[in-house]
């Protein structure tokens, strides 16, 4: 076991970073979509509010 | 200390964003062309003058939506008019432009009868003195009893003193309302003693009794007045109406721009002999006849510059060099020499490298393109696009007010699509949202570049600006058939639009919108493109049995195998194309980097662009061309379908949307793909061109038939 782990340690080493970085993705696309905003807008959305919820959209 | 709010209110197109920006250090979009704040924003006043522009987290400044009256008709007037009468900020710093000062006014005439301490912005002051005219802000302060500070937003200039004066402010009792005539206040002290017992506030009591006086329909609901007190009031009304010969609403009208006009005499010295630099280009650009070759030659030279020429300079050394030779050439070394199995490799350099990097090789293109478009926007030019396109749309029976949805969808279809709340009409809202993805966002650009890169090398300079025009196009077409159903049938909207002075945008803002634009698609590349490259590395590497398998035997092969067939008439018959559509999808950079997953285009990438000489290799011309429309114009991504479907409020129009946008781009594909292979490739005649006849021959009805509902009135002139 240990000979397998040595042998193979630079794989498992850098998909342990592979799937931290994988995580670390997805959790920010998750955290986004929950605060309503989105990261698909590829034109500077960041500043607009075209994917956050219209809490001020009331009508009278 | 109490916590101060500041509301920014003024016309549309009065420079509110601007300021906002530069008071609370936020990089919202500002436009050059009314309408492009559509909610309001908040954020705390920054102190300049302090190291590091401390916040001061006692001020709170709120952006609100550009209005020309308080008497809402679309959604983000009445957000505006809601919070100043129901959520009663503590003053408003009410934002002037002065070189149109009387129509400015107008609005403000309504505002001092909130009841809110005012201070006026007198903005745009540098335009005002370059044209010659002069204001007097002294005068202005003391006809309408407020504190007035001249400002040049895009500047800076004078914009924290106005927020500092609107802070002192709060302590000053608000400005006297403007007085109108004898008969008209008469009647209204007899409408506001039927409201004593429903609004104990003085100053809104004359507020809502004015309102009432105009018969403002939501005004009447929020009251919920009785029956009896709702007949006094319209007798009362009727009788004034009798006396001055009008109906209610053009009474108060005139009775403000009456008192407006005398003011804005009073404070103005207009410079009458000169032609300003703006009516003089004005003259030529907005020409009848040279309008639109003008605009057509501008933005070819725009697409031409930003993906054909400069921009692929840059987008090959990134391609070729950076990502090509330097980044994968280095880390294939360090894998191997480290000893990472070979599936880890495979999965780092074909699967990450060469999705999020076939993505990011296009960023130099699309900077130089929203750079010219930064640039376009900022001067004034395209809000002279909008009034243009207004002349043309109309006679289709479409609104110029459609096109401004367009001009934003250049950047990202989202924004866009929430840009359409401006148009006060139901059905050529929904139609606009329908129609604005067919422009290419930023997110599209990739793809035009690879084809354009890699199906005509030496002659794509038309590819580009080609994918533009056809989205404008198919925006007309859409117009001229959707209008002629009864979905969407109807007399246009009005369009009466203000034309910005040219102006030389300021370095800053440019290079902020580049920046956040930017940034946001170097963001999405390492998230969503990452794990998207990931994933389709995953699904083409391996078998339904979890083992790696030969890529025509993977998971994602024999799901693209099911779908093809779909697309094959188009001339996209390979399982990998196909299925690059479908992910694009989750975001239309995919397109490009599930291409480029699944070329395995990193493998000995050092020597040759391989992207562009796989992608050579899948397709022919025309069903390049085929594949590139058909990707532009079908369903676009889920951000932006989110956005359909918030502004369309149901999933049945949703579904209408997308199902026209992707019907209409299977149609224009086949059409393209069917007709150029017989007449640019000299096949035979199959029967996917007997299909494409057909299809064309449909279209070409729906375009001509008879329009039972086609009533257009005269074109409305845009006020300069």
């Amino acid at each position: 076991m240990l000979a397998w782990i040595a042998q193979n340690l630079a794989t498992i080493i850098i998909s342990i970073i592979i799937i931290g970085l994988f995580a670390l993705a997805v959790r920010y696309i998750r955290k986004k979509s929950k605060k309503g905003e989105c990261v698909g807008c590829s034109g500077g959305c960041e500043s607009c509010s075209g994917c956050h919820p219209h809490d001020d959209k009331k009508l009278p | 200390m109490k916590k101060i709010k500041i509301a920014l209110v003024g016309n549309p197109n009065s420079g509110k964003t601007t300021l906002f920006n530069d008071l609370t250090g936020s990089n919202q979009y500002v436009g050059n062309w009314p309408g492009v704040t559509v909610e309001k924003k908040e954020g705390r006043l920054r102190m300049t003058g302090k190291p590091g522009r401390e916040k001061w987290p006692q001020v709170i400044i709120v952006d609100l939506p550009g209005i020309y009256s308080l008497s809402p008709y679309t959604m983000e007037e009445v957000i505006t008019r809601d919070f100043l009468v129901l959520e009663r900020p503590d003053v408003i710093l009410n934002i002037v432009d002065a070189s149109n000062l009387e129509r400015n006014l107008y609005l403000t005439s309504q505002l001092m009868e909130c009841g809110i301490p005012m201070v006026i912005a007198l903005n745009m002051m540098d335009v005002v003195k370059k044209s010659g005219d002069i204001v007097n802000p002294d005068r202005l302060s003391a006809a309408l009893g407020c504190p007035v500070v001249e400002t040049s937003a895009v500047k800076g200039d004078g914009s924290m003193q106005a927020a500092l004066a609107a802070v002192r402010q709060v302590k000053f009792s608000p400005p006297a309302p403007l007085k109108f005539g004898e008969t008209v206040e008469s009647t209204l002290g007899m409408i506001g003693h039927v409201l004593k017992n429903k609004v104990a506030n003085e100053v809104l009591k004359r507020w809502y009794s004015i309102k009432l006086f105009e018969r403002d329909e939501k005004v009447r609901e929020q009251l919920a007045l009785s029956q009896s007190d709702l007949d006094k009031i319209e007798n009362f009304i009727k009788v004034c109406e009798a006396e001055l010969d009008d109906d209610s609403e053009s009474i108060i009208t005139n009775e403000r721009y009456e008192r407006v006009t005398s003011i804005a005499a009073e404070s103005l010295q207009r410079n009458l002999n000169k032609l300003s630099a703006s009516d003089k280009i004005d003259r030529i650009v907005t020409n009848r006849w040279l309008a639109l070759p003008i605009f057509a030659a501008v933005m070819f030279i725009v697409y031409y510059i930003s993906v054909s020429s400069v921009g692929t300079i840059v987008t090959d050394w990134m391609n070729e060099t950076l990502f090509g030779s330097w980044i994968t050439g280095g880390v294939s070394s360090l894998l191997e020499s480290v000893g990472a199995a070979g599936w880890l490799q495979s999965l780092i350099v074909d699967g990450i490298i060469g999705g999020v990097g076939a993505v990011l090789g296009f960023v130099p293109q699309m900077m130089i393109l929203f750079f010219f478009l930064s640039f376009l926007e900022d001067c004034g030019y395209m809000a002279r696009v909008a009034f243009i396109m207004d002349r043309i749309f109309r006679k289709l029976g479409l609104s110029g007010k459609s096109f401004i949805p367009m001009l934003i969808s250049s950047g990202c279809g989202v924004p866009g699509i929430m840009a359409s709340r401006t148009i006060e009409s139901e059905k050529d809202r929904k139609m606009t949202i329908m129609v604005t993805t067919f422009i290419p966002c930023g997110a599209k650009l990739p793809i035009i570049a690879l084809i354009a890169g890699a199906m005509f090398p030496g002659s794509s300079w038309w590819v580009a600006p080609s994918m533009y025009f056809l989205g404008i196009l198919m925006v007309i077409l859409s117009g001229i058939i959707l209008k002629k159903t009864p979905l969407f049938s109807g007399e246009p909207s009005p369009f009466v639009m203000e034309l910005p002075q040219y102006h030389m945008p300021a370095a800053k803002n440019l290079f902020l919108h580049i920046w956040e634009r930017g940034r946001a698609f170097i963001v999405k590349a390492g998230t969503v493109i990452f794990v998207a490259s990931g994933l389709i590395w995953f699904l083409s590497n391996f078998g339904w049995n979890l083992r790696m398998v030969d890529q025509d035997e993977s998971i994602l092969a024999s799901i693209g195998h099911f779908i093809t067939p779909m697309f094959s008439p188009l001339g996209f018959g390979d399982w990998r194309a196909a299925v690059a559509t479908v992910t694009g999808l989750a975001a239309k950079e995919n397109v490009v980097s599930t291409l480029s997953v699944l070329l395995g285009v990193s493998e000995g990438a050092e020597s040759t662009p391989a992207l562009l000489a796989s992608v050579a290799g899948m397709f022919s011309m025309v069903s390049a061309y085929a594949f590139m429309v058909f990707n532009m114009l079908c369903a676009p991504c889920v951000a932006a379908i989110g956005a359909i479907h918030r502004e369309m409020g149901s999933v049945k129009w949703t579904l209408i949307a997308v199902g026209y946008q992707t019907a209409l781009a299977y149609i224009i594909s086949l059409l393209i793909y069917q007709f150029g292979r017989v007449l640019f490739l000299g096949h035979t005649v199959s029967a996917g061109t007997i299909a494409a006849i057909a299809a064309a021959l449909i279209l070409i009805w729906l375009v001509v038939r008879p329009d039972s509902n086609k009533k257009i009135k005269p074109p409305q002139k845009a006020t300069s």
